[in-house]
């Protein structure tokens, strides 16, 4: 068997999501998209979010790396390197999409509030499925044929 | 003014609360302090889940209402799992052999719940359908299918010979796709199916928008990590034992190893 550390089988583990993916995207231009204008608008609001919301998180945690590793100024540079690549994606996101507000949103405070519930639902579904998903994965692997680790000689 | 107030007090403050009381209830396992994270934690979330109540005028309620929708099936999906996991052959704690069977359908009855609800009773917030219905509901679909997908390689790739447990796994994944498509054809009672297709595309832009984001923000902290890491000095040598810290090792040693001592 080609060992876990080899190159060779990297592929194994995207391969599968992406052809689903890409199958899945063609069914759905067959039966047809319909009205789908916002998606970039919607696909550069939870980009812009997320990284808002985890770099924060992130940024909070410094303090402890600061504090353990005796370097006081890691959450300042941290910051620093946040708000570049920060500024950096909505430069980019703002130049290729234009304005980001969704029709339904009519201020930009109403935006962000929408955004962060929007963040949650999408970080709840990706949490149940990922549950889900693992659940059954380990239910299937206990319920297996039970296979004997060492052959008595 | 005072609805945002109002909204800022029964939605916003209590959706800051539910992970901050979780990760003060980890951060320590003895005294109160495991009690008091976990209860702010609950009340926090029966807040957010009851703020379409509290709160009708904010529309950030439609997120606690969608919720609150949801928690009926996660709960029996989330037992499901548990009791198919446990009472398989796992090497402590097994549970009863009809644990198994009763895991399963408490499995299969949580999908159905959320098959229901799309094709018939969706929740519904302001006389209309909950508008972060149509987020969730296409991106766990879509979710699961790829996760699924991506679990199939990782059992090929770090399994020794599961190639039988990727295939049912395999067929796990076609069910859903197959039950996919077939909801980008069928019309529900309050969802058509020109509307699903539409969301699928949507719900795919929102979430490789947060992978995408998500994954920006861990390589900004890691680069920065990694500069001051480099930085370090690196450690200074340490001077050989002296007789005391030897005769201690020794004790330690004589202590631990051996078998003859009670």
């Amino acid at each position: 068997m080609t060992p876990l550390t080899s190159r060779r089988r990297w592929p194994l583990l995207v391969i599968p999501m992406i052809s689903c993916l890409a199958l899945l995207m063609l069914v759905v231009f067959l039966f047809g998209v319909g009205g789908v204008e916002e998606s970039f608008k919607r696909f550069a609001n939870a980009l812009l979010t997320s990284f808002s919301v985890v770099s924060a998180l992130l940024a909070i945690a410094m303090f402890s790396y600061a504090d353990s590793r005796e370097r006081p100024l890691a959450p300042v540079f941290t910051m620093l390197a946040i708000s570049v690549v920060g500024a950096l994606l909505s430069f980019g996101t703002l130049s290729v999409g234009g304005d980001l507000l969704l029709e339904s949103n009519g201020s930009a405070m109403a935006q962000i509030l929408y955004n962060v519930v929007q963040l949650l639902v999408v970080t709840s579904a990706l949490f149940i499925a990922g549950g889900l998903v693992l659940g059954t994965a380990f239910a299937i692997i206990t319920r297996s044929v039970e296979r004997t680790i060492f052959e008595e000689e | 003014m005072e609805e945002l107030f109002k909204a800022a007090l029964l939605f916003w403050l209590p959706l800051m609360l539910v992970p901050t009381g979780a990760v003060f209830a980890l951060s320590r396992k003895e005294g109160s302090r495991p009690i008091v994270g976990w209860a702010v934690a609950l009340i926090s979330s029966l807040m957010v889940m009851s703020s379409w109540l509290t709160v009708p005028e904010s529309d950030s309620s439609a997120g606690g209402h969608l919720i609150l929708a949801i928690i009926g099936p996660t709960i029996l999906m989330a037992l499901g799992c548990f009791l198919a996991i446990f009472s398989g052959r796992i090497p402590v704690q097994r549970l009863p052999v009809y644990a198994g069977p009763v895991g399963f359908i408490s499995v299969l009855l949580g999908l159905a719940w959320l098959l229901m609800m799309h094709l018939d009773n969706p929740p519904i917030w302001r006389h209309e359908i909950n508008p972060y219905w149509l987020v969730w509901w296409p991106t766990f679909l879509l979710s699961v299918l790829l996760l699924s997908s991506f679990v199939i390689g990782a059992m090929l790739m770090v399994g020794d010979n599961r190639r039988n447990e990727a295939g049912v796994m395999a067929f796990f994944s076609l069910l859903f796709f197959v039950g996919l498509i077939l909801l980008l054809k069928i019309d529900g009672d309050l969802t058509d199916a020109a509307q699903m297709r539409a969301q699928l595309w949507l719900a795919t832009a929102d979430a490789v928008g947060t992978i995408l984001g998500i994954l920006f923000a861990i390589v900004t902290v890691a680069l920065v990590v990694a500069q001051y890491e480099r930085r370090l000095p690196a450690p200074g040598l340490v001077s050989a034992m002296n007789e005391e810290e030897k005769e201690m090792v020794q004790d330690i040693l004589n202590n631990n190893l051996g078998g003859d001592q009670e």
